[in-house]
């Protein structure tokens, strides 16, 4: 069964799993490349450019978990999952196997990063003591792909109208904290903080996404 | 007598209003039955709780001896089902929607899926998106039917097919009922076609199931009588008086219970009866829905 599931997602995911790659394995050759093929760039521009690439990557990840996952639960919510719900199988297992199913396509495009930064090892020159992360960049690829799959369908499978309401509204009243909290916190926790702290902190699910990415590093 | 699907004292509410109210419905082993209705009388609704896609406020769902929708996963191995309006995946061929239709079900008759496809002219290279209704619509019973279910249940399944691709389905539908026993309910308001081929009929208006017999008895519980001399009033009367009109220079009654007490009745009060006739299903079920809708006639309108 699961094996149909995953043909089927496949069939649906390819062409925009096949784009997303081709972008993937594109940003690092070009974005790292460029700098020191017409003349030796500084251990620092190339640091910084990768910093740049990182960014890219870290986007194309969030963009192929995102598009995948939208994919997945369209395709059922076209028609109010009325197939799905007619089939012989628990709901929770069937969202389970187009979870994994999406997960293991996305292993595609994370494929792609990992060659597309590879490449740079045959294409490029480094400075001593430069090096490139394939293996490190490719497999954190990944993991922020399948999170955004994971939010993708936790978020259409679990908010109703009135769901999306709520976090429009907290959502809002962050805004309106982050503006005000300059003239109302003086020396306490700003609210700025705890949504850093939220957001990037060493156990924080999203830290993947927010910290460095070292694509390249000394 | 055992029921494959039973409802029992079914509520269920879509925003402020009932959909559902108090519905009980019961279809008996091997029957094909017919759930009649007009649009918008609940039937689609009973589909969906039956299928367990919905959740009643009150009431059981039990369909092949499992509770909806908690058991669905059990119960709809069992089930074959055709909605109202396609939902499969427009993007696959016929090939790749049998191939993940039938990895769901350890029972999928992959023969008779090949037989069905030749005789219904499908080719498996066909996308979906691209069929013709007619088409689709039997694509549609063909993975129904391919699973072998004990249990069938159709909602509107010829409505909008061409009269060719109505009889193809309707005849393959029968014929697998006549090979398996199959329990079979088709939700329509195509009365004649309910006609054809069902046994039992259930009537639902307004959320409700107003009346629920073999399909013989259901047709036979109405008479129309045109009488003559009949006073404006007519107090106690030994049947049920559905609707009472003016015809002509006599006056139409439909009634239910119409025998020899309402014969004596009608001799000892002078009424003279002209022609004492059955309805045919649609005219039945015109009357009851009639009736439905308004309060019961006592007099003549």
């Amino acid at each position: 069964m699961f094996r149909a599931h995953l043909t089927l997602a496949w069939q649906w995911l390819r062409l925009p799993l096949a784009l997303l790659s081709l972008v993937g394995a594109a940003i690092p050759v070009l974005g790292i490349s460029s700098p020191w093929t017409v003349s030796a760039p500084s251990v620092d521009a190339i640091l910084a450019s990768a910093g740049l690439v990182g960014l890219l990557i870290a986007v194309v990840a969030v963009l192929a978990g995102a598009i995948t996952g939208d994919v997945l639960w369209r395709q059922d919510a076209r028609h109010g999952h009325s197939y799905a719900m007619s089939l012989p199988i628990r709901r929770d297992t069937f969202l389970r196997y187009r979870a994994a199913c999406g997960a293991l396509l996305l292993l595609v495009p994370a494929i792609a990063i990992f060659l597309g930064i590879a490449a740079i090892n045959v294409g490029a020159e480094l400075p001593p003591g430069v090096r490139t992360y394939a293996w490190e960049t490719a497999s954190r690829a990944w993991v922020v792909m399948v999170m955004a799959l994971s939010l993708t369908l936790g978020l259409r499978l679990g908010l109703g109208v009135r769901g999306r309401r709520v976090l429009m509204g907290a959502a809002m009243l962050m805004t309106v904290a982050l503006w005000l909290e300059p003239q109302v916190s003086a020396g306490r926790p700003t609210v700025g903080a705890v949504i850093t702290v939220m957001f990037t902190g060493r156990y924080s699910p999203f830290a993947v996404l927010f910290s460095a990415w070292p694509v390249i590093d000394l | 007598m055992s029921f494959p699907i039973h409802l029992a004292n079914v509520s269920c509410r879509m925003g402020r209003d009932f959909a559902l109210r108090d519905l009980t419905l019961k279809v008996p082993q091997g029957a094909i039955y017919g759930l009649l209705g007009p649009n918008g009388s609940g039937k689609t609704t009973t589909i969906r709780l039956i299928m367990g896609m919905l959740r009643a406020q009150d009431g059981t769902v039990v369909v092949a001896g499992h509770t909806m929708p908690d058991d669905a996963h059990l119960a709809l191995s069992a089930v074959g089902y055709v909605p109202e309006r396609p939902h499969l995946y427009a993007g696959l061929t016929v090939n790749a929607t049998l191939a993940y239709h039938a990895s769901f079900y350890a029972t999928w008759d992959a023969t008779r899926a090949t037989q069905m496809l030749d005789a219904f002219d499908l080719r498996r290279s066909q996308v979906v998106g691209a069929m013709s209704k007619g088409e689709t619509g039997k694509l549609q019973l063909l993975l129904a039917l391919a699973t072998r279910p004990s249990v069938l249940v159709l909602d509107e399944p010829t409505d909008g097919l061409d009269p060719v691709a109505r009889r193809d389905v309707l005849s393959t539908l029968l014929e697998y009922v006549a090979d398996t026993g199959a329990t079979v309910l088709i939700a329509s308001h195509l009365v004649h076609e309910i006609e054809r081929v069902c046994d039992w009929v259930g009537l639902m208006e307004g959320g409700r199931l107003i009346q629920e017999e073999p399909l013989v008895a259901f047709r036979d519980s109405l008479r129309r009588l045109r009488v003559a001399n009949a006073p404006a009033t007519l107090g106690a009367v030994p049947f049920s008086m559905v609707a009472r009109r003016t015809a002509g220079r006599g006056e139409e009654w439909v009634v239910r219970g119409h025998g020899a007490d309402s014969e004596a009745w009608l001799s000892r009060s002078g009424i003279e009866v002209i022609e004492a006739a059955p309805l045919d299903l649609e005219e039945t079920v015109v009357e009851l829905l009639r009736a439905t809708r308004r309060p019961r006639p006592t007099e003549v309108r």
